[in-house]
C-alpha cells in the first residue's frame, strides 16, 4: 500500500509506481482494492472480501479510513460558480476578436505578455539600428557629396 | 506556507506535447480513449454542435452558460485564485470558439472542453513556474473572500458555516500543494465527479494509470492535511 503523502520523485518513478500498483491489485494489502472499495467499484463478494481483510489488518483499515475522509472532505468543498456576468464577458471578447480578426482571431494567450514585450523590444531595437544605419549612411553620403562635386570638372 | 518544488512537477511530462493550450482541439482522439460512437453523444449535444459549427452565436452563448460553472470550478481548484481562474476560464471558451469548426465530434463536447481547460491550466501553471513563482504564489493569491463567494455552500447555522468554511479553506490550500497532475486528478474525480473513462480522455492517460495516480494523490492530500495538523475529516488534531 502506498505510504501517506508520498511525493513523486520523477516521471519514471511514477511510471514504476503505476505498474506496481496494477500488479499488486490482487494482493491483500492492495491500494487498488482500497481505491476500488472507496469508489464503490467492487462486486458484493469482492467488497465482502476486502472488508474482511480490513477487519483483520489495522494498517489497511487506517489507510482506508484516512482516504475515505479525504474523499469526503473533497466532496464537501462543493462546486464553484462562475462569477456574475461571466458569459457576457466571454461573448464580448469573442465579438471583439471577430470584429478585429474574423473568426480565426488570434487569442491573447498565443502571444504571452512577456513574449509580446520581447517582440516589441526586438522590433524597436531593430528599428533603432536601421535608423542609425540610415542616418550614418546619409551622413556619409552628405559628407562625401561635396568632395564628389569638388572633384567634378 | 511552503510548497515543495513538486507542487508544479508533473506539468512538464503531462503537457510537454501540449505547449499550445489550444492543442486539445487538434488532439481529439487521445491514444487512451477511443472515439465515442455517434449514438453515445446525446442528441441535444449533437444538435447544439451542429448549430455551433454553423457559427450560431446563440448556440455558443448556450454552450458557455451550460459549461461555465464546471470550467470555472476546475480553473479555480487548479489555480487557487478566483480572478486568475476567470481569466483562464475566458481563454478556454475563446479557444473553444476558435476551434469549434475543427471539432470532429468523436468525444463528448464536455470532455473536449475539459481537455482544453486542463491544457490552459497546466500551461498557466507552467508559465507561473517559469516566471519564478512557486506554489506559494498560488497560496498568496488565495483570496478567501472571493473564494468563499465563488463556492456554493449549503445553508447552515452561522457557527457551523464558519467552521465548514474554515475546513474548506484548509482543504483547498492543501490541494494547492499537490503536484499539478495529482491536483488535476483529484479535482476531476473527487470534486467534479467525472468517470474514470472521461478523466482518461481529458488527461490522455490510460484508465489504470489514472486510478493508481489518483490513489497516490489522495494519499498525498491526506498527508498534507495531517502535516497541517488537520485530520482529513476537518477536525484539528488536539481539538477532538
Amino acid at each position: 500500500m502506498s505510504s501517506p503523502g508520498r511525493r513523486l520523485a520523477s516521471a519514471s518513478t511514477e511510471d514504476r509506481m503505476d505498474t506496481e500498483f496494477r500488479e499488486a491489485s490482487n494482493e491483500a494489502h492492495s491500494g487498488e482494492r482500497l481505491r476500488a472499495l472507496i469508489d464503490r467499484e467492487l462486486s458484493e463478494s469482492d467488497e465482502a472480501q476486502v472488508r474482511a481483510h480490513l477487519a483483520s489488518c489495522p494498517e489497511c483499515a487506517n489507510e482506508h479510513a484516512r482516504l475515505s475522509r479525504v474523499v469526503a472532505a473533497l466532496g464537501a468543498l462543493g462546486p464553484a460558480r462562475a462569477p456574475e456576468g461571466f458569459a457576457g464577458r466571454v461573448l464580448r471578447r469573442v465579438q471583439s476578436q471577430r470584429r478585429t480578426f474574423g473568426r480565426n482571431a488570434p487569442l491573447a494567450h498565443k502571444v504571452p505578455f512577456e513574449g509580446g514585450i520581447i517582440v516589441l523590444l526586438a522590433a524597436a531595437a531593430a528599428a533603432a539600428v536601421l535608423a542609425y544605419g540610415l542616418a550614418a549612411n546619409g551622413g556619409l553620403q552628405a559628407h562625401n557629396a561635396p568632395a564628389a562635386s569638388e572633384a567634378a570638372p | 506556507m511552503g510548497i515543495d518544488a513538486p507542487a508544479l512537477r508533473g506539468i512538464d511530462r503531462s503537457s510537454k506535447a501540449d505547449d499550445d493550450p489550444d492543442r486539445a482541439a487538434d488532439d481529439l482522439a487521445p491514444s487512451t480513449g477511443a472515439a465515442l460512437p455517434a449514438e453515445s453523444v446525446p442528441l441535444l449535444e449533437r444538435l447544439l454542435l451542429r448549430r455551433l459549427q454553423r457559427g450560431d452565436a446563440r448556440a455558443f452563448q448556450e454552450l458557455v452558460r451550460r459549461h461555465q460553472d464546471r470550467v470555472f470550478s476546475i480553473c479555480l481548484r487548479m489555480l487557487g485564485d478566483a480572478s486568475e481562474a476567470e481569466d483562464i476560464c475566458q481563454d478556454v471558451f475563446l479557444a473553444v470558439h476558435r476551434h469549434l469548426p475543427r471539432f470532429r465530434g468523436d468525444s463528448r463536447l464536455s470532455t473536449w472542453i475539459f481537455r482544453v481547460t486542463r491544457n490552459h491550466c497546466l500551461n498557466r501553471l507552467k508559465y507561473l513556474e517559469r516566471r519564478g513563482s512557486d506554489g506559494d504564489a498560488a497560496l498568496d493569491r488565495l483570496d478567501a473572500g472571493a473564494l468563499s463567494s465563488a463556492l456554493v455552500t449549503a445553508p447552515e447555522g452561522p457557527e457551523r458555516a464558519l467552521l465548514a468554511a474554515e475546513q474548506r479553506r484548509l482543504v483547498h490550500e492543501a490541494l494547492l500543494r499537490l503536484s499539478a497532475e495529482h491536483r488535476l486528478l483529484v479535482v476531476l474525480r473527487d470534486i467534479e465527479g467525472l468517470a474514470y473513462e472521461d478523466i482518461a480522455r481529458v488527461t490522455a492517460l490510460p484508465v489504470g494509470t489514472v486510478k493508481s495516480r489518483l490513489h497516490r494523490a489522495r494519499a498525498a492530500l491526506a498527508g498534507q492535511l495531517e502535516a497541517d495538523g488537520m485530520a482529513p475529516d476537518g477536525v484539528r488534531e488536539g481539538s477532538r
